[in-house]
């Protein structure tokens, strides 16, 4: 058999599948919905006690919180433990040894892990709507979908580039945890987070520019992160982040070809 | 001229830090089958990852099918099939929809993946079993399926890490007469294992690591015929055994004899089917309650060769 | 002919005079220490500690009086309505964020994998409850070992300070840190059981040295920012912030060094957060205790 006549689409859409199995089915799913639920529940309190305005709370507190905090765990909750299970238990030895490329594997888990991860992306962000939007009055519902949706968008694009990084390290690192607390939680949520030149090169700048556009987010919760003055706009946050996607897709392709499986 | 070898390594060597796995292995594997031989920690686990790319080589090469391994050569992966030494780790997939999975890896769509999973799992004697859990399965019926997996695509070369471990005698025997079957079509079956007798019943061809490097390949007759030449040793328990032992003595049938702290004696031979006439002729008459011939284990050959090459 | 089982034959050597969880505690300490990224994070707090006080040495050689210095800067900043700056019990307080807090989540991280997981892996639970060892003498091992390190890496630097300060400050400073060596050992003792506890019942639940990592990295960093929301939200109940381990850790540690009165309304209640710390414990020591009673019956 040549090598160009293994067809790639069905060893992708196989590992796509099993790894959306894997990570929805049984108790897979509970780590997302965990992460999915505290939005909810920061919902659930402004209801009870707080008498501010519904729709500001849910763009000052919810929408940071979901970009800043669940996007990062979500993605590692997905992507690090299909990829550390893998290679850790030597797993990995039954998939590359068959006549795919390597990457085309590493695809289908991406893909699969990215699609099981966008059911708790979109909960995360339509609960806590939800839960708002019944507790106050006078905000017109096409006003609160456009909030809502513009938030779920935010969070794919979001969830899909943290994922290409979490593939990379899951791959590329026995440490991906850590490294992922670096990159993801230090290099994005801290240092885009904080006023400095610095910040330009942190993806949660982009995405909080994203959130600008399509949420209209005016004002943001600061109590632990300054706001940004200058937010960059939608076209210049979907070119940093898909360029920042590729760039993490072609480290994992690199590392995979290089790491030794045990 | 003779054909050429499927797999070909030369100066072939790979360390983990200062743990040599293996060192500047020079061989060669021709279609049949070969035992791999060598006790825990001589470098078989380690040939097999480097032969299926899953690592690198720190130095030399190894070729399959004519073509350098390296770890995407996926071409040479479409002409083979690989059954690890490790445990299958998929563990809440179903025995069916794992070797799909690994089945449209290799190209296939899904019903033909489903379809190709039922026939190895067929040949394996586990297709009553295709919707039962890995982690429901027992350690004999996991190694199944791991032999199952390497035989998805009917593959020229069939490399089997310690397949047996942990398999009921009939599962051993039928895995043994597949592997037979395959290598009767004329495909090349590389079989890993620690226990002699294993691959004894499947091959005379073996080729024996120790730390590392290679120990002997050949014809295990030729080995064995090495082995006989050293003495062997027979421990044996009855009535009046130094009688006995001086009878032995004077007819030159051992070279040495010593008793044992448990009132046994113990006979070094170096013609040993005699010695066994001899000692069946005095279980006969009732005089021997009990013979242990020294066990041909693996680690006595090697010991024997180690010594030898030393 | 009949089978009959190997005879067992009891050992009449001459059995050790140690308590049965004295191995688990040092092959946990070797095993600990042979980890590369656990003697990188101690050999970095003792650096840092080291460097602290050759710090304080050279600022002794060339400005003599640099206490008083640093106070009055200390005032300067300080705005009007605070009380005046000084060197005492509570600047140890501050020293939580060099030696603890960024210390805490790695360390946990490297002996949740190195230590616990490889336990799993190495299918190591059977083999550990097939000697005559309890459940409890394990868990006691294992956190004795843990808490050791956790020690180390924290406290001992802390305490190498606190000596350098009181022997090169005045008579009086005794007085004014003199609750930090008990305060401080107390409260990370406590800290480190809490942690150990914890992380070796999240790694019985889930059977997974990742999965346990990334549980704590959730609990660590998550809880955090999560606290501040529900404090903003709640019309500034700061007994949300007890959400926060960190935060719990910080406000127990100011109890023990008896500070807790110069905290602000900014913080929880410090019986909320030593409640949180001993909820912990006694949740984690339940879990562990029935988990691994469950595993000790396989084989």
């Amino acid at each position: 058999m040549s090598q160009a006549s293994t067809p790639v689409r069905p060893a992708v859409r196989a590992m796509s599948a099993f790894a959306f199995r894997r990570r929805l089915s049984g108790l897979g799913a509970l780590p997302n919905l965990a992460v999915a639920a505290i939005p909810t529940l920061v919902a659930v309190v402004a209801v009870i006690f707080s008498t501010d305005d519904p729709f500001g709370l849910y763009g000052d507190y919810i929408v940071p919180l979901c970009i800043y905090f669940v996007i990062p765990f979500m993605s590692m909750f997905t992507m690090l433990p299909i990829l550390g299970e893998l290679y850790e238990q030597g797993a990995m030895a039954y998939v590359v040894t068959r006549p795919v490329p390597r990457w085309a594997p590493l695809l289908g888990l991406f893909q699969g892990s990215f699609l099981a991860m966008l059911p708790t992306l979109v909960l995360s962000a339509l609960l806590p709507g939800l839960i708002l939007a019944f507790s106050g009055e006078g905000i017109a519902t096409g006003l609160w979908l456009k909030r809502v949706g513009g938030l779920v968008a935010v969070l794919t694009v979001g969830g899909f580039s943290y994922g290409a990084v979490c593939l990379f390290l899951g791959v590329w690192s026995r440490r991906s945890i850590l490294w992922a607390l670096g990159l993801l939680i230090g290099w994005g949520a801290v240092i885009g987070g904080l006023p400095g030149d610095l910040r330009t090169t942190s993806p949660h700048r982009y995405l909080m520019g994203l959130a600008d556009s399509w949420c209209k987010v005016n004002s943001r919760w600061s109590g632990m992160f300054t706001p940004e003055p200058d937010p960059p706009g939608v076209l210049a946050s979907l070119t940093v982040l898909g360029l920042g996607s590729l760039a993490f897709f072609a480290l994992a392709w690199l590392a995979c070809r290089r790491r030794d499986i045990l | 001229m003779s054909a050429p070898p499927v797999i070909h390594c030369r100066g072939l060597s790979r360390w983990y830090g200062e743990v040599q796995g293996i060192s500047g292995l020079d061989l060669d594997i021709h279609p049949g089958i070969v035992g791999l031989l060598g006790p825990n920690g001589s470098g078989k686990t380690t040939l097999m990852r480097l032969l299926t790319g899953l690592i690198k080589p720190s130095r030399g090469y190894a070729e399959v099918f004519g073509q350098r391994v390296r770890p995407d050569q996926h071409s040479i992966f479409a002409r083979m099939g690989y059954s690890p030494g490790d445990d299958i780790h998929f563990e809440t997939e179903r025995a069916v929809d794992f070797l799909a999975l690994l089945a449209s890896l290799g190209g296939d769509s899904a019903d033909e993946a489903v379809r190709r999973a039922d026939q190895v799992l067929d040949q394996v004697g586990l297709l009553d079993r295709r919707t039962t859990k890995i982690n429901a399965m027992s350690k004999g019926m996991r190694q199944r399926v791991k032999v199952a997996q390497a035989l998805l695509f009917d593959p020229e070369l069939l490399l089997l890490d310690e397949p047996l471990n942990g398999m009921d005698p009939i599962s051993r025997r039928s895995t043994l007469d597949l592997v037979r079957d395959y290598s009767a079509r004329g495909r090349t079956v590389v079989l890993a294992s620690h226990v002699l007798h294993e691959v004894e019943a499947v091959t005379s061809q073996v080729v024996m690591l120790h730390h590392g490097r290679l120990l002997a390949e050949g014809r295990l007759d030729e080995i064995r015929e090495l082995v006989d030449r050293k003495p062997r040793r027979v421990v044996i328990s009855g009535d009046d055994l130094r009688s006995f032992a001086a009878k032995l003595l004077a007819e030159d049938l051992v070279t040495g004899l010593t008793f044992t702290e448990e009132g046994r004696l113990a006979l070094d031979t170096r013609s040993l089917p005699p010695l066994l006439d001899r000692l069946a002729a005095l279980g006969e008459s009732g005089q021997l309650h009990g013979l242990d011939i020294e066990d041909e284990k693996l680690e006595a050959v090697f010991d024997l060769l180690v010594g030898e090459t030393a | 002919m009949a089978f009959r089982a190997a005879e067992y034959e009891a050992f009449e050597g001459e059995r050790s005079r140690m308590p049965v969880w004295w191995p688990v505690l040092t092959s946990t300490l070797r095993r600990g220490w042979g980890s590369k990224w656990v003697r990188r994070i101690t050999f970095l707090s003792m650096a840092s500690a080291l460097g602290i006080t050759v710090m304080i040495y050279f600022l002794y050689q060339v400005v003599p009086n640099w206490r008083e210095m640093l106070v009055e800067m200390g005032n300067m900043v300080l705005p009007e309505n605070q009380e005046d700056a000084r060197i005492d019990a509570h600047t140890y307080l501050g020293l939580l964020r060099f030696f603890v807090f960024p210390i805490l989540l790695p360390l946990s991280l490297v002996f949740g994998y190195d230590l616990i997981s490889a336990d799993l892996r190495a299918n190591a639970f059977e083999s550990y409850f097939s000697r005559s060892i309890t459940p409890a003498a394990y868990i006691l091992g294992r956190t004795l070992a843990y808490v050791g390190f956790m020690l180390l890496v924290t406290l001992m630097p802390m305490l190498w300070i606190w000596a350098y300060d009181v022997l090169t400050g005045p008579d009086e400073h005794f007085a004014e840190v003199a609750s930090v060596p008990l305060g401080m050992t107390a409260a990370m003792f406590i800290t480190s059981l809490a942690l150990a506890l914890m992380i070796q019942a999240v790694t019985a639940i889930t059977k997974s040295g990742i999965w346990t990592n990334l549980t704590f990295v959730a609990i660590f960093i998550f809880t955090a920012p999560v606290g501040g929301i529900l404090f903003e939200l709640s019309g500034e109940n700061a007994n949300f912030f007890a959400l926060s381990i960190l935060h719990c850790i910080h406000v127990f540690t100011a109890t023990c060094l008896g500070v807790s009165d110069d905290l602000d309304d900014q913080y929880a209640d410090p019986n909320l957060t030593a409640g949180v710390l001993f909820l912990i414990i006694f949740l984690s020591l339940l879990v562990l205790l029935q988990r691994l009673r469950k595993r000790s019956l396989v084989g």
